[in-house]
C-alpha cells in the first residue's frame, strides 16, 4: 500500500512515467536535492513512529531544511541527540537542519530522527509512504519511504554516529 | 507540522557519568581483558532490591524475581521514538538466536520513567510488540528515584515541548546482570543485535 497526500509526487510520477517510456519506475523526486534511504518504523499501538532518511545538497550553496510531512501522519517534528560536553548527552527537538553544500545529512538511529506523532494506522512493513522535506531553498522534496519495523532497524538502517 | 524547538530527550551514559573505563589497570591488580563488546564498568552496580508494579499489576521485587539470573535492564518511555526502542527490537532480536537454554536464562526489563502516560496496559502492549516475556515495571515517584539511585543515573525529566505534550528525558544504557547478581556491562545505544549475540553467553558464565 502506498500512502501519498501532495499532488506534486503524482505529478512527478507520470513525468517520470514518460520519460520512461512507459516502463515501471519507481517515483522518485527530481534529482536537485536528493531524498534517499527513507524509513519509516512503525510504533508499538499509542506510541509515536520515527522516520529516517538521508537529504542530500547537491547545489554549491548551503541550504536549510526547515519541515517534514509524512502522509496521514498528525505531525512530525525533528530531534538528535546532543554531546553536552559534561558527560550527558540530550535528545533536542531541532528546528532547523543546515545542509552543507554538495553534501548529504543523515537522520538515522541515535543522531538525528523524525518523530512522527499519530502515523497512519493502515501502514503495514513493507509498504510505502510520502514524505516531503522542505528546504529553505531547494523547496519541497518527495519522497517515498519504506515501511519497517523497529527489528528491521539494525539491518536496514545506517547509524546516525 | 513545523518543527518545535526544546529539549526533548536527555540521554545519559552511565559510562561518562561515573567515570566508566575498563576494569583493568588497577596498579596491584594484573589488567583485565574483557571479552564482551559491551562497556565494563568499574565499580559494578550492585543489583537491588527494589519493588515496583508490574504490568500484571502485582508486585514486582527485582532482586529476588531476577536474583543469579543474567538480566538486561533499562530505563525509557512507550513515547521514545528512537532510543528506546531499538535497545528493545535489538534486544528481541539476540534473543531468538541464542538456544533454548540459553534463552531460559535471561530475563528483559524495561522500566518506565513516564509513569503518567504508561499505563499498565500501554506498557505491556509496547512491550509485546518486541517479546512478550519482557517485564515492564512501573513505580511512584519514590521508587523509580530509589531506582535510579540504585542505578548511579540521574532522574529522568519532563520537558515540555512548545507544542504541546512533553517528553522524558532519561539515561538510555542497558545494564547487563551477571549470576553475581552485579552488572559490570552496560550497552549504549549504537550496540546491534549481534553485539548482544556475542556477548550473552559470556554473561551467562560470568565473564566480562
Amino acid at each position: 500500500m502506498r500512502v501519498g497526500g501532495r499532488v506534486g509526487v503524482w505529478v512527478a510520477a507520470v513525468l517520470g512515467l514518460a520519460l520512461a517510456g512507459c516502463r515501471v519506475v519507481p517515483v522518485q523526486a527530481p534529482d536537485v536535492a536528493g531524498v534517499s534511504n527513507a524509513y519509516l518504523v512503525m510504533p508499538a499501538p499509542g506510541s509515536p513512529a520515527v522516520l529516517y532518511l538521508w537529504a542530500r545538497n547537491p547545489t554549491p550553496v548551503a541550504d536549510t531544511i526547515l519541515a517534514v510531512w509524512v502522509a496521514g501522519a498528525d505531525s512530525a517534528s525533528a530531534h538528535g541527540t546532543m554531546a553536552m560536553g559534561n558527560g550527558m548527552e540530550h535528545m533536542m527537538a531541532i528546528g532547523a537542519v543546515a545542509v552543507p553544500a554538495r553534501d548529504t545529512i543523515r537522520f538515522a538511529p541515535g543522531g538525528m530522527h523524525v518523530m512522527v506523532f499519530g502515523p497512519p494506522p493502515t501502514l503495514h512493513p513493507g509498504d510505502s509512504v510520502q514524505v516531503t522535506v522542505g528546504f529553505r531553498r531547494m523547496g519541497e522534496v518527495n519522497a517515498w519511504a519504506t515501511v519497517i519495523t523497529y527489528a528491521q532497524v539494525d539491518s536496514l538502517v545506517e547509524r546516525g554516529r | 507540522m513545523r518543527w518545535t524547538h526544546g529539549i526533548w530527550l536527555g540521554v545519559v551514559p552511565l559510562a561518562l557519568a561515573q567515570g566508566c573505563r575498563p576494569a583493568r589497570d588497577s596498579a596491584d591488580s594484573p589488567p583485565h581483558k574483557s571479552v564482551v563488546l559491551g562497556a565494563v564498568i568499574n565499580p559494578p552496580v550492585v543489583r537491588p532490591d527494589i519493588q515496583m508494579t508490574s504490568t500484571d499489576g502485582s508486585t514486582y521485587d527485582f532482586g529476588a524475581r531476577t536474583r543469579g539470573r543474567v538480566t538486561l535492564i533499562t530505563f525509557g518511555y512507550t513515547h521514545c521514538p528512537d532510543v528506546c526502542p531499538v535497545h528493545m527490537a535489538n534486544i528481541a532480536a539476540a534473543l531468538k538466536r541464542l538456544t533454548p537454554e540459553q534463552r531460559a536464562q535471561v530475563s528483559v526489563v524495561f522500566v518506565t520513567t513516564d509513569p503518567t502516560r504508561d499505563s499498565l496496559p500501554q506498557l505491556r502492549r509496547w512491550l509485546d510488540s518486541f517479546d512478550t516475556t519482557f517485564v515492564g515495571l512501573r513505580g511512584t515517584d519514590s521508587q523509580l528515584a530509589a531506582m535510579e539511585r540504585a542505578f548511579h543515573i540521574p532522574p529522568a525529566q519532563r520537558e515540555y515541548l512548545p507544542g504541546g505534550g512533553y517528553a522524558v528525558g532519561h539515561s538510555a544504557q542497558v545494564f547487563a546482570f551477571t549470576p553475581d547478581d552485579s552488572a559490570h556491562v552496560i550497552y549504549l545505544p549504537g550496540m546491534s543485535s549481534d553485539d548482544y549475540v556475542h556477548d550473552i553467553p559470556y554473561l551467562l558464565r560470568g565473564e566480562f
